[in-house]
């Protein structure tokens, strides 16, 4: 899976070091009802925006449409 | 790490907050600043902690990162870390494009008026709410009167 943004490896490190925290608190902490907000990551969105520069760069142009005037401040 | 990817996590954020940026500098001018990943790595650690104590407080089963809880925290924790040095909308804006176009059989979908939520649920940190009410996005309550009930955990 490509990255969009860079990360230096001292970043990667330390962010592998804070997931595998998490993950071990998570599994210890499971006990509860399911809570599964991953379907973002299901609909393959994210994915396609790291794989495909055009598509990205639709996405992009169909954020700006989406902005319409400023409100008075 | 099959299920938890953090590196992902904050990718996405981070695409999403410069999609936002893109988006409003082109619409409104102006610049926004998004932060470095040093500046994220900095307050990712109270992100995941705030996130086991959302987990263990309304005792529910985690089983992945949740894209609305990394933004809202990653917001709430960089305006205290660094106060007025960013401003939170565009990465809200970015987010709910995100969403808007993540999950088109839901009601989500054509979400009217990004930038006015996207400026309100800024105004709600500012409130002191450390988590966004999705739930009322739904009934497009721009107002977010009735944010102060039960699952809305206050910072």
């Amino acid at each position: 899976m490509k990255t969009i943004n860079p990360f230096t490896p001292e970043e990667l490190e330390k962010i592998d070091l804070l997931n595998q925290t998490f993950v071990r608190n998570l599994e210890e902490g499971n006990q509860g009802q399911i809570h599964n907000e991953d379907s973002f990551e299901k609909a393959g969105l994210f994915a396609k925006l790291q794989e495909d520069p055009e598509f990205l760069a639709e996405y992009k142009s169909r954020a700006a449409t989406k902005v319409g005037p400023q409100p008075a401040k | 790490m099959s299920g938890f990817d953090l590196k992902r996590q904050i990718d996405l954020l981070l695409t999403n907050w410069n999609v936002g940026v893109e988006a409003l500098h082109t619409g409104w001018g102006g610049n926004y600043k998004v932060p470095t990943v040093a500046q994220i790595l900095e307050v990712i650690p109270d992100v995941l902690e705030s996130i086991r104590d959302h987990q263990r407080d309304y005792n529910i089963t985690m089983s992945n990162y949740d894209c609305n809880k990394v933004t809202n925290y990653v917001a709430w924790f960089l305006d205290k870390k660094f106060p007025g040095e960013f401003e939170m909308f565009p990465l809200f804006f970015g987010h709910l494009h995100f969403i808007d176009e993540s999950i088109r059989s839901a009601s989500l979908f054509h979400i009217p008026n990004l930038p006015l939520i996207a400026v309100n649920l800024e105004k709600f940190h500012k409130n002191g709410h450390m988590l966004a009410p999705y739930g009322f996005i739904k009934g497009v309550d721009l107002t977010f009167t009735f944010c102060c009930g039960d699952g809305v955990k206050k910072g």
